[in-house]
């Protein structure tokens, strides 16, 4: 998107009609606009963003919000309807095979400004082309602005550079993030979450779940619901704790290279450093000694326990076998067998009732059960086994109680030396050792309190997902019979399925963004060249930390001053627009994501920068984006700022905003010299107003 | 969205969708055009009638 003309009718200061035609061209994409402070730059600033979104976009800094026409065509108005505020901006949107133009017009009359202000109307031309155009009016025409430059990512594009360091610090990290959802198309995946999960969806398939089933299976799926939303609750503040934990771990090691970086302290540190290793590995040894203990107590510890019981069983099976009851030496079977076949081995018959039938039956009293026989053989057989055993676990117990005691020792030997090196280097005389020493206290104990918040919610969220689990199984059970029941829950579990997915999408897709958005930001940090030494990274919080060398391989954060914020944030603005601009060529999930270029618009840039940065980002603020605007005062504007523009030959176009007045402001100059050029800029005048007037300087 | 086709050359994300059942990788596809058309439209009454006539005729 490139603006290419901006027309103003009585809005704000600038009486009757007002043009600005912005700079567009690849080498001459700068357009400058000079004004004294209080002369109509924030209004103009203004002025693009109402016309693009209306009154809610204004900023803070303007004063008297509601009154947006002109002050002298209110007074003098005696036709409220008809006088109206307009703000008209043309733009251009590249599109596949050429470009297509549009032209907005947002209007207030001085009716609407005294009965509701946020009140506009809006309409919008959209030149396509093939050179038909279309004409959209209101809600229509705000949707299709939203959908070319939404307004998340207005903050972006068009802000006060004063008022921007804070961009991507801590406090901010959640708009960052959206910007970059919205500016790089993630926000598709974000709202089909949303409207999955909403009420009108999914509420709607949970209420057929529940009308198919009945009361008690009802209170089943209304206690797994509760438990999901528990779950989502405790996810979230885990995904917190996760963060946090990182983020304080950053923390420590930069203080740890700071620490090591210090003539004072780098010996205590290194060796903190080697015993840190130490403790980590023998956490890990006692760790895996403690898991081979249960491991050996759940499969052998019976063995240990059971030394009497086996040689009772020992002694028993010794004596039958003594006594010479196994292996039995007549089967109970066989004798079964020739009585039913009523014929002896000896060729005599058996009938019941004979001596003979007698004799064979009595043989019973002696005869052994070949199902016994084997039971003791395989007892004796398990005997052996077990006995084995027990030495062997004797000894692997010893070992492993040893090896556990040696790692606890070890593991107080060194928390006992880091106590003792902490203690040391919080007594050093250094303030600065002191002061890095107890931050570092500080910042391990939250490490180790987020560390311990993660496992409760991690135990929190297994319970309740056993919980959920045995809830499904319960449900499933009680109203598969119902086959719309069954089907509701079908959709829901396709309905949480596809959410998660999508969850997940989000996630790798935003990481992989964060990533490319990084190195970006370090090229264009390069590119500044303001602190050859240092360097700026995007954590995963989407906060910007400036950080340097402090000695080889030391890495230091940086706090930095208000005007390295505001550079960090305009580096930060510059690498998000470059990244738009090339997100065709970002691998992604979503398909058709394309190109999109974005104007920048900033009032006072170089508002908070010493001399020494001024020249850098002069220099770098053509690249910053295909077209930038530029709203400057004369302080700011000046030296080395006016040099390095003219020298890069990328201004395509100047104004200098002329102020109108009966009386001049006190700290307002008359005029202003512009390369070597005197203009005048005040006018006394009955008739309060500015004046937007275009420059030429060759 | 595309079917991924080449497991090396795949994000993280577009893994993530193919190894998605078949009825979930489709419901998220449908849902992700019919969500393309609504982009920037405030009222989303339709989008969420869209999505519900997608889950049933997903899971009949």
């Amino acid at each position: 998107m490139k603006l290419q003309r901006l027309t103003l009718e009585n809005f704000r200061q600038f009486y009757g009609r007002q043009e600005i035609i912005f700079a567009t061209a690849k080498g001459k994409n700068v357009t400058v606009i000079h004004a004294e402070n209080g002369f109509g730059k924030t209004a103009l600033l203004n002025a693009l963003l109402w016309g693009f979104y209306g009154s809610k976009s204004l900023t803070s800094d303007l004063e008297k919000k509601d009154n947006l026409l002109t002050d002298c065509v209110r007074e003098q108005s005696k036709t409220p309807e008809d006088d109206v505020a307009l703000v008209r901006i043309t733009f251009e949107q590249e599109v596949d095979n050429g470009v297509e133009l549009y032209t907005l017009t947002r209007k207030l009359s001085l009716l609407q400004e005294r009965s509701d202000p946020s009140k506009t109307t809006l309409d919008l031309d959209h030149q396509q082309i093939d050179g038909q155009t279309l004409t959209f009016s209101g809600g229509e025409a705000q949707k299709l602005i939203d959908s070319l430059l939404p307004s998340a990512v207005a903050p972006f594009l068009f802000f006060d550079g004063e008022g921007i360091d804070h961009l991507a610090m801590e406090k901010n990290a959640d708009k960052v993030r959206e910007a970059v959802h919205q500016m790089l198309g993630l926000e598709l995946l974000l709202k089909a979450i949303n409207d999955l999960t909403h009420q009108s969806v999914r509420g709607v398939i949970q209420k057929e779940l529940r009308d198919n089933t009945d009361s008690e299976t009802q209170l089943l799926i209304d206690r797994r619901e509760k438990l999901l939303q528990e779950c989502v609750e405790i996810k979230r503040r885990l995904d917190q704790a996760r963060l946090n934990e990182e983020a304080c771990a950053r923390e420590v090691a930069a203080i740890d290279a700071n620490l090591r970086a210090n003539q004072e302290a780098r010996e205590l540190q290194e060796r903190r450093g080697q015993l840190e290793d130490e403790q980590i590995r023998v956490q890990d040894q006692l760790q895996e000694a403690t898991r081979r203990l249960a491991a050996l107590i759940a499969d052998d510890g019976y063995a240990m326990l059971s030394e009497d019981i086996i040689a009772r069983a020992r002694q028993i099976v010794d004596r039958m076998r003594a006594e010479g009851k196994i292996p039995a030496r007549i089967l109970n079977d066989f004798i079964e067998d020739l009585l039913r076949s009523e014929k002896c081995i000896c060729g005599c018959e058996l009938k019941e009732g004979t001596s003979h039938y007698i004799s064979v039956r009595n043989l019973l009293t002696i005869a052994g059960d070949q199902h016994f026989n084997n039971s003791v053989g395989a007892l004796d057989n398990a005997l052996g086994v077990m006995s084995g055993a027990i030495p062997r676990a004797r000894a692997s117990l010893k070992q492993l109680s040893n090896d556990r005691a040696s790692s606890r020792v070890r593991l107080m030997q060194i928390n006992e030396e880091l106590a003792d090196i902490h203690t040391k280097l919080d007594g050093k005389d250094d303030a600065h050792v002191h002061q890095l020493e107890t931050k570092r206290a500080e910042h391990l104990e939250n490490q180790r309190r987020h560390h311990g918040d993660q496992r409760v919610h991690e135990r929190d969220l297994e319970q309740r997902n056993s919980l959920i689990e045995g809830l499904d199984r319960e449900i499933s059970q009680s109203k598969q019979k119902e086959e719309s029941a069954a089907r509701a829950q079908s959709r829901l579990n396709l309905l949480d399925e596809s959410t998660s997915l999508l969850k997940e999408m989000l996630a790798f897709e935003t990481e992989d963004l964060r990533k490319e958005l990084g190195g970006e930001i370090t090229k264009h940090f390069d590119r500044v060249k303001i602190k050859p030494d240092h360097w700026l990274e995007l954590t995963p919080e989407f906060t910007l930390q400036l950080k340097k060398w402090s000695a080889p391989k030391v890495e230091t954060i940086v706090a930095p001053s208000k005007g390295e914020r505001q550079v960090m944030a305009l580096v930060f603005i510059a690498s998000l627009v470059a990244l738009a601009k090339r997100r065709s060529d970002i691998p992604t999930v979503l398909k058709g994501l394309d190109g999109v270029e974005y104007p920048v618009v900033m009032d006072s840039p170089f508002g908070a920068f010493g001399v020494d940065f001024r020249s850098g980002v002069a220099k770098w603020i053509p690249q910053l984006a295909s077209q930038v605007i530029m709203l400057v005062s004369s302080t700011q504007y000046r030296g080395e700022v006016d040099d390095a523009l003219s020298e890069s030959g990328r201004v395509g176009r100047r104004y200098l905003l002329v102020y109108n007045a009966p009386t001049k402001k006190e700290e307002a100059r008359e005029s202003i010299t512009i390369r070597g050029k005197k203009l005048k800029q005040f006018f006394e005048n009955d008739l309060e107003h500015t004046e937007i007037k275009e420059i030429e300087l060759n | 969205m595309p079917e991924p086709s080449n497991s090396q050359s795949l994000t993280r994300s577009q893994r993530a969708f193919k190894s998605a059942r078949t009825e979930v990788r489709a419901l998220v596809r449908d849902v992700l055009v019919e969500e393309r058309r609504v982009r920037h439209m405030k009222r989303r009454d339709d989008i969420f009638s869209k999505i519900l006539q997608l889950v049933r005729t997903s899971a009949r």
